[in-house]
């Protein structure tokens, strides 16, 4: 595919946060010849070519390498890989782990020369025995929930296949309809953490997670690359510059309250969940800002003030 | 005795102590291993107080620490609670050395004790930590027993357990730190151990029973005053590794001087009348 008529982009997930964000800024890019979003719902971006694409469906494998055929795809963007505890783990499994494969088969078939894929630090999952700074060689920790093994198994399968994909790790994400933990347990007026600890928490503003895909097609990446934004602070610290009230609740309170809630089907998050309230996860980011001239806007504060302004913005309206 | 600290901001010192145990109000300037360098200043007259009044440690050796280059002080570990930790870095910072002590990482999942210790600069031992703390010419202390040490029953107090595979020696050359042997005498009877209580499941860490804990409750956690001596040896240079053989023989190496210095230190350590005495 001559590189000089301009990109050929498909975005696999084109309604999520990122993905919306991505569309924004490749729509104006003059070096884009052709965008395609691919999702279950249409994201709604001007001069966007939108096609319903079901990841789990048995003929999605074979569909989306006709997409990629026909419209002569050369760089494809899989963010369909939500960070969010699953509550049906059954689809989740066959979006993260049948999705990737069909994902990874059908650019093989269609010549796709670039493939981004969407990851996320919390892979690494906290844990007392992660050093203080993740490497993105680091053994992953034990005592991970099974949502996140299912994502590691897809990453693992990924880069078994296709050594030259890039494998972006975002730090738990923030900023206007993110998901993820982070962005859930800081959200509501009430943020609970587990009395006597206090984990660094680690952060990535959307926006910034779409610059750095946009950088990310135009450089040559391969492998697995952490990207997060400057600096952590501290949760409860954290739980203050977002503007919540914190709930300090002793690690047994928590764990019954989470297995009560999950239950009677109010909450999906895995009894692990309360690990994530006790150790932090630090990565360091220095590899992909030796590779790209790093695009991240926010530094964590910034990213975790953003939080506070959008609460108050949805209180006004 | 006491006239001298009469300036000591006591009361700020120990609310930044419990700031500090239960992270309220938040601390915001953190580094990333959780240490907050405004609370350690603030804590520091405790310590203080604990190393010139409560244990009355002596330190001697502390002038052969003065070399260029990081440093790794490898000493003993006794005592449940990482008072040895606090006080050999009290001692350090006497003489101008600010150091980072790694202490065994099932400390950190103690709810409150756990928060202390990372805001107070003690970082979880691993290897990746370790190298990077020296990489970025910190100084480190190391306690290579571990949790072992940590629960070595009052009978052993004299011995210094295994040091393991040696990877502490094998970082050090990597990252071009010195080693230096420090023995930390009278920190196993601040909380003489008696036993060790498995309950339950093997994750679930034993119950320390000392004459004191559990039956006091959070007042057994209170150490004993015993007198403290902290001892400093010369750097333990490269030549006196074995040149062949595992890790293991060099740990032995370095954990052959430790004992030599705590034999010594413990017989220098002073009695209250000022005589030293021979049987401790």
């Amino acid at each position: 595919m001559p590189p000089e008529s301009g990109r050929r982009i498909a975005i696999l997930g084109a309604r999520s946060a990122i993905g919306r964000r991505l569309l924004d800024r490749l729509s104006g890019s003059a070096a884009v010849e052709r965008l395609v979003a691919l999702d279950l719902v249409d994201p709604g971006a001007a001069e966007v070519a939108f096609v319903h694409l079901d990841l789990t469906h048995p003929g999605a494998g074979d569909r989306l390498a006709q997409i990629l055929e026909r419209e002569r795809i050369d760089a494809l963007v899989h963010l369909a890989r939500p960070d969010d505890p699953p509550a049906n783990a059954a689809y989740f499994r066959e979006l993260e782990l049948g999705g990737t494969a069909k994902v990874l088969g059908a650019s093989r078939r269609a010549g796709v020369r670039r493939l981004i894929l969407r990851s996320s630090t919390w892979l690494h999952w906290p844990s007392p025995n992660n050093p203080a700074v993740i490497r993105e060689q680091t053994p992953f920790a034990d005592g991970a929930p099974e949502y996140v093994r299912v994502k590691r198994d897809a990453d693992a399968r990924a880069l078994a296949e296709r050594p030259d994909a890039t494998i972006l790790r975002f730090a738990p994400l923030l900023g206007p309809e993110a998901g993820g933990l982070l962005a859930r347990a800081l959200r509501g007026p009430f943020s609970v953490a587990i009395a006597g600890f206090d984990p660094l928490v680690q952060c990535l503003h959307v926006d910034d997670a779409a610059a750095v895909i946009e950088g990310a097609l135009e450089a040559s990446l391969e492998g697995v690359y952490h990207v997060a934004a400057e600096g952590c602070v501290p949760y409860l610290a954290a739980c203050r510059l977002a503007g919540s009230v914190v709930l300090p609740l002793p690690q047994t309170a928590a764990l019954y309250g989470l297995r009560a809630l999950r239950a009677t089907g109010l909450s999906s998050l895995p009894d692990e969940a309360v690990d994530a309230l006790r150790f932090s996860t630090v990565v360091e980011t220095s590899r992909l800002r030796a590779a790209l001239d790093c695009p991240v806007r926010h530094d964590a504060r910034a990213a975790i003030t953003a939080v506070r302004e959008e609460k108050k913005d949805a209180r006004r309206a | 005795m006491l006239e001298e600290h009469e300036e000591v901001p006591w009361a700020n010192a120990l609310r930044a102590a419990l700031g500090g145990l239960t992270g309220f109000p938040p601390a915001f300037d953190v580094d990333l291993y959780g240490m907050d360098l405004w609370r350690v200043r603030r804590v520091s007259p405790v310590f203080d107080w604990l190393y010139d009044r409560w244990f009355r440690v002596q330190e001697a050796g502390f002038e052969n620490l003065h070399g260029p280059g990081p440093r790794l002080l490898v000493c003993n570990r006794a005592g449940f609670l990482p008072w040895d930790a606090a006080m050999v870095s009290v001692a350090a910072a006497r003489h101008k050395l600010f150091v980072r002590v790694l202490l065994e990482a099932e400390l950190f999942e103690i709810p409150y004790l756990g928060l202390f210790l990372r805001r107070m600069g003690a970082v979880p031992a691993c290897r990746e930590n370790a190298e990077r703390l020296l990489s970025e010419g910190q100084d480190l202390v190391i306690f290579p027993e571990g949790r072992r040490g940590a629960r070595k029953p009052f009978r052993q107090r004299g011995r210094v357990g295994d040091f393991g595979r040696g990877g502490f020696v094998r970082i050090a050359k990597k990252v071009g730190a010195r080693i230096y042997p420090v023995a930390i005498a009278g920190s196993a009877r601040t909380h003489p151990l008696l036993a060790n209580l498995a309950l339950g499941s093997e994750s679930a860490p034993a119950i320390p029973i000392t004459p004191t804990f559990p039956w006091l409750g959070l007042l057994g956690l209170v150490p004993l005053p015993s007198r403290w001596r902290i001892e400093a040896g010369e750097e333990i240079g490269p030549e006196e590794f074995p040149a062949e053989g595992d890790g293991a023989a060099a740990a032995e190496v370095v954990r052959l001087r430790v004992q030599e210095l705590l034999d010594r230190a413990r017989r220098r350590r002073r009695a209250p009348n000022g005589q030293v005495r021979f049987d401790s």
